[in-house]
């Protein structure tokens, strides 16, 4: 009996260090633009309307603005319209250029849900 | 009249003409850091963090894992043989670029079109479109590059 609560709690430690660690931190925009090394190549989750996006054979980009900032987001599938609220999740980079203009930090999308307005 | 069009038609390789000028612009810029640098600041660091030498090697290894991978199918790291004990001078790293880029270019040369972007490319972790694998790479190569230019104060 001792024994199965020791395995108990010892699992349910377990499953919270993977839930803590798999989670991605939710924050805003304007915190990543004002120190993009400490979420560097860090999993965060933002929340935006769209205000821009660009997409080629499936993939593309699009500007996320939270109201506390803006950030680009590359996607690994079709871009979200213009105006539409989006819940993302994924990886921050830094220093990526396009075109000869530095669009400084990006979020490369791992998993993005529509918000219902 | 009756003009056939090319493969290699301009009009047909936009997307891959844009893709390869963003990869030879990140091997300029990765050039001039080196450039700027000297023998013995090259892998100098603050404690525990990556210094300017080993970031743009980075830089370079993301992009030689992917064109290694499409041209011959080597998908390994290429960390092995580009330590800083093989790489120890600029002009030795300035060769290394050189070789990757040459690299590079003989991959995007045999990319006729646009539609060859949309033909799935099998990596070791996933399958997945030759545009996504090129972009996430100039993504991640840029993100290396950054790290150089910030480690290195010039």
């Amino acid at each position: 009996m001792h024994l199965v609560k020791r395995l108990s709690a010892a699992s349910l430690i377990l499953t919270a260090i993977v839930l803590l660690t798999a989670c991605p931190s939710q924050t805003t925009i304007s915190k990543i633009n004002a120190d993009p090394a400490r979420y560097r190549n860090k999993e965060v989750g933002v929340v935006g309307v769209v205000r821009d996006s660009y997409g080629v054979l499936g993939t593309g980009a699009y500007e996320l603005d939270d109201g506390t900032g803006r950030i680009w987001v590359a996607t690994r599938r079709g871009v979200p319209s213009r105006g539409a609220r989006v819940g993302v999740k994924g990886r921050v980079y830094t220093g990526f250029n396009w075109g000869g203009r530095n669009l400084g930090t990006v979020l490369e999308e791992s998993d993005r849900r529509t918000k219902d307005r | 009249m009756g003009e056939k069009p090319s493969a290699q038609t301009p009009d047909k390789r936009l997307i891959v003409e844009s893709l390869d000028r963003e990869f030879a612009r990140l091997h300029v810029r990765s050039c001039a850091i080196v450039e700027r640098m000297t023998d013995a600041t090259l892998y100098v660091s603050d404690a525990g963090a990556t210094s300017a030498g080993e970031s743009i090697l980075r830089c370079a290894a993301e992009i030689e894992r992917t064109f290694g991978g499409i041209t011959a199918n080597l998908w390994d790291d290429p960390f092995e043989w580009t330590l800083p004990e093989h790489l120890s001078s600029k002009s030795k790293i300035l060769e290394h670029l050189s070789e990757v880029e040459a690299l590079r270019q003989r991959a995007f040369a045999s990319f006729s079109d646009d539609s060859c972007l949309s033909k799935h490319v099998a990596t070791p972790s996933e399958t997945q479109p030759l545009v996504e694998l090129l972009l996430r790479t100039l993504l991640r190569a840029s993100d290396q590059q950054a790290q150089a230019r910030a480690r290195f104060r010039y």
